[in-house]
């Protein structure tokens, strides 16, 4: 959902709860009765561009309903959404039959932390992770260590322009260069093997602790 | 006499219920004190630092396992590592899928540095 019916979802549940509210006023002034009408009542009418008509000796339970219904409203549609992400790129060099990993994650979120020269810190601060910013892994397995791309949006720019690999979000896009893939790895170092056939130690670590 | 049986029993309520809050304040930190940490250095043979491997701590015996990977200076930093077992923790380096060293572990904490041969 877009930002503007998440703002009409809120107005309509601002209403709804004003309606209510000015129920209760008029009920507390006698404006309106929720007293059971005697047979002389005169019934309160509404009409809407010829369209709408209403009819009802008890008004106070019409408003009732009414801001009940537009509160409910508010409610039934107020759940929060994670805005949505594309992410488009193409990778070099790469053959039909070779397996690529891109992984994304979210963050990183640095938190400061000042210990005011104490030994002892304190965060007492609410975490609350925002999904401006993001790490894009893509890797192969012998290869070099994953290439990471930071996938900001355009709000949190900060100095990132100057930190290279750094894709601002569009809208809800966030479009790569073409990528080439890392070195082959060197090989591993031979085993250094202290376990096969070591025997198995005694220990006893909590008297150490 | 009614009274005194109620007062009673609210002193009783209080004593249990502060006799739960010590023992639950006992226990996380019972439970708190039989963990410890394990770190050191890995290096290769030229005495340089080793970044991005992974560092494994396994012990069968318990079930337990924890991974890290070596940062920038060639650290690892293994937490929660609890020392009331009877078999030895292995610590097992990896190089990317490759394991390249493993060892048991006769003590926890700071460990030596581990040369890999390359």
């Amino acid at each position: 959902m877009t930002n503007e019916i998440y703002l009409l979802i809120f107005i309509t549940a601002v209403c709804g709860l004003l309606m209510v509210c000015g129920a209760f006023l008029l009920l507390y002034r006698g404006i309106i009765k929720l007293e059971s009408p005697g047979e002389n009542a005169t019934a309160t009418e509404i009409t809407i561009y010829s369209v709408l008509k209403l009819k009802t000796n008890i008004a106070a339970l019409v408003l009732f309903f009414i801001g009940f219904a537009f509160l409910w409203l508010g409610f039934r549609h107020a759940e929060w959404r994670p805005p949505s992400l594309e992410i488009r790129g193409k990778i070099l060099n790469v053959k039909p039959n070779e397996f690529v990993t891109v992984s994304l994650c979210g963050g990183p979120w640095p938190l400061p932390v000042q210990n005011e020269g104490k030994q002892i810190f304190e965060f007492d601060d609410w975490v609350t992770p925002t999904l401006d910013q993001f790490q894009l892994q893509i890797g192969k397995v012998g290869l070099l260590p994953e290439i990471t791309y930071g996938l900001m949006r355009k709000r949190s720019t900060g100095n990132a322009k100057e930190i290279s690999k750094i894709v601002f979000i569009q809208g809800n896009l966030a479009s790569l260069d073409p990528i080439s893939l890392n070195e082959p790895a060197p090989p591993p170092p031979p085993l250094v093997d202290k376990v096969t056939n070591a025997p198995v130690p005694k220990v006893n670590y909590a008297a150490e602790n | 006499m009614r009274q005194k049986t109620e007062s009673e029993h609210r002193a009783f309520v209080a004593v249990l219920a502060a006799a739960t809050l010590l023992f639950q304040v006992l226990s996380a930190t019972i439970a708190q004190a039989q963990v410890t940490s394990v770190t050191g250095i890995i290096l290769n043979n030229a005495g340089m630092p080793v970044p991005g491997v992974r560092v494994v701590l396994i012990n069968p015996p318990v079930n337990f396992t924890a991974s890290s990977v070596t940062n920038m200076e060639g650290i690892y930093l293994l937490t929660m590592v609890p020392f009331y077992v009877q078999a030895p923790y292995v610590l097992q380096v990896y190089w990317g899928s490759q394991l390249v060293y493993q060892i048991y572990l006769t003590r926890l904490g700071e460990q030596e540095p581990i040369r890999l041969h390359y």
